[in-house]
């Protein structure tokens, strides 16, 4: 009995440690954690679909989920906000191989942003 | 159940849960595992450095920063004192905790993965150790008794971060290393040869950003910032001839390491300027050099990208050129005691175009040695040219074509090396080239065919 108690007490405690982000729905964990696509607008489901496929041909969804629920790029530290998700799209569109179009960019550049908008409410 | 298989059956099952929660572990070389990125983000095909990856060596091995990571809150400082409602005051407490603007004393922000002891001893996060090593398999035409030759080529420790981006530092030791770089001799061309071979190739620190100035000090064991691109950074095996050829019994090639002091910095965004001093055991003079480099489009030397119109295609937007130029004079003998000297420059220019998934590289270098032979003091002329082009043919996979052309005192040496390498996207620490170099010297023909197996981890 004790020991069931142990161990019911080690996954409430396995429960609490999991990080929760509330205001950015996420699937996944780890490499798959991915963003919920429920929480995406019916005009912007073309540009997570682009999204979903591209950009992780070359890194996993996490960094950008992560980018965008703290602020911050994983990889370089520096803020990841509006200014820089435009950034972003340039550097992977010119990219050799990236396979990215300037549509496919702007795309997704306006779904970071609205993601942005989304991890800033209260 | 008694007590103690309890307790190891819980001691057990923790392991499991921490097991089965802690992130994988990434097994790639000291940057990536220090950054947690991928090869990629720094080479096009490891180890030939993309835009990026220039950006961090030229600064330091640090990110460039464009903009300080500002804290949510208000940075005002909050006087939080007195007595009153032991609640309100603790909240009053918390605000003026969260509010506290952040400096460049602060950890990390952003770092997941970053622990804040280790940043606060000013150590790296990760161990940062790599080895490299490269498996060989050769076909020499001109071999007298052994034309297919598989052999280890060289094993390599290799070791660099940053204390607190302040000092950088790199460290590149040859453990083992066998070979020549002489297709009529040996079957195994080396890349580091006497007297570099088993020894400390690399080893220097960089005192980033000098008294608050732009100026990075690099002092140490290192390859001069001569050239656009340093000797390990390209795609195939062998070196530009025009930073790899040696005159005489002189063992001095722009590509060499030496005992040495630099500074650099970038300018105006764009303007690459390095000068340094080299100490040569058996010289009673310091050999000095300089570089200058300009680049034309693309992200800027502070990883910077350029403004783009993203409604309207235009092909200049992945354009970018790279121009730089380089000098260096110096003095060499055969042995300590030798007062035969060799005063020698070099000077040289490259240029690095880059048109999206193509890229040519252009180099040319002239030479003039006084007394290469430490003896007869009968001068050497040299002038060499190279031209590669190459082409991203899909994401892990390039192919390439260089011609070289070398007259040293009338005798013409052409070299044509095709080349194809490949890095799979999966596993991007391994690399496999397939290299071809006919050389045509003085009537004379040598066929060699190369494949090289390179893995860092």
């Amino acid at each position: 009995m004790k020991l069931m108690k142990t161990m019911v007490l080690i996954g409430m405690l396995a429960l609490v440690a999991t990080p929760v982000h509330a205001k950015l729905k996420t699937v996944g964990k780890g490499d798959k954690l991915g963003f919920d696509p429920s929480q995406v607008p019916t005009d912007m489901k073309g540009a997570f679909e682009i999204m979903k496929v591209k950009c992780i041909q070359c890194h996993t969804m996490e960094r950008t989920v992560i980018a965008i629920q703290t602020g911050i790029a994983p990889v370089t530290g520096q803020p990841f906000d509006k200014q820089a998700t435009k950034a972003y799209g340039i550097k992977m569109l010119r990219k050799p191989k990236s396979n990215m179009t300037r549509e496919d960019v702007k795309q997704v550049v306006n779904l970071m942003n609205f993601l942005i908008d989304e991890s800033a409410k209260p | 159940m008694n007590k103690m298989p309890r307790q190891i059956f819980l001691s057990l099952l923790l392991l499991l849960m921490a097991l089965f929660t802690c992130e994988s572990a990434h097994a790639i070389p000291a940057f990536s595992r220090e950054h947690n990125t991928e090869c990629a983000t720094c080479h096009s095909i490891f180890p030939e450095l993309n835009e990026y990856g220039d950006v961090f060596l030229k600064n330091g091995f640090v990110w460039a920063k464009h903009a300080k990571v500002e804290p949510a809150t208000p940075s005002a400082k909050v006087e939080v004192g007195g007595e009153g409602d032991p609640r309100v005051l603790e909240k009053l407490k918390e605000a003026a905790a969260a509010s506290t603007p952040q400096n460049e004393a602060a950890p990390p922000a952003g770092g997941v993965h970053k622990s804040e002891p280790l940043w606060l001893a000013g150590l790296p996060q990760t161990v940062p150790l790599s080895l490299s090593a490269t498996l060989n398999a050769s076909y020499n035409d001109d071999a007298a008794y052994d034309k297919v030759d598989l052999s280890t080529r060289a094993v390599s420790l290799l070791a660099g971060g940053v204390f607190r981006d302040k000092l950088g530092f790199f460290l590149k030791y040859n453990l083992y290393a066998e070979g020549n770089f002489e297709p009529a001799v040996s079957n195994t061309p080396l890349n580091s040869d006497s007297p570099y071979a088993k020894d400390m190739e690399e080893f220097y620190l960089v005192w980033r950003n000098t008294l608050g100035t732009p100026v990075n000090l690099k002092a140490g064991r290192f390859r001069p910032q001569l050239s656009l691109w340093k000797k390990s950074n390209k795609v195939g095996i062998s070196d530009f001839a025009t930073t790899s050829y040696r005159v005489g019994n002189s063992t001095f090639s722009t590509d060499s390491p030496e005992d040495a002091v630099e500074a650099s910095a970038v300018l105006f965004d764009r303007l690459y300027l390095a000068a340094g001093v080299v100490d040569r055991n058996g010289q009673d003079r310091n050999e000095g050099y300089g570089h200058l480099s300009v680049k034309f489009g693309g992200s800027d030397y502070h990883a910077r990208e350029p403004e783009m119109d993203l409604d309207n295609e235009n092909i200049m937007d992945y354009v970018y050129l790279v121009v730089g130029g380089y000098g260096y004079t110096g003095s060499n003998s055969g042995s300590l005691a030798s007062n035969q000297r060799n005063n020698f420059y070099r000077a040289g220019a490259d240029l690095d175009l880059v048109i999206k998934n193509a890229r040519l590289k252009l180099a040319l270098a002239r030479g003039e040695d006084k007394n290469p032979d430490f003896a007869s003091h009968v001068k050497s002329v040299t002038d060499v040219y190279a031209a590669q082009a190459g082409y991203m043919v899909t994401k892990d996979m390039v192919a390439q074509l260089r011609y070289e052309y070398q007259d040293l005192d009338g005798v013409i040496t052409r070299r044509y090396i095709p080349t194809m390498a490949f890095s799979p996207n999966e596993i991007q620490n391994v690399k496999a080239t397939l290299e071809y170099q006919r050389i045509e010297s003085q009537g004379r023909n040598s066929n060699l065919g190369l494949l090289g197996i390179r893995v860092a981890f």
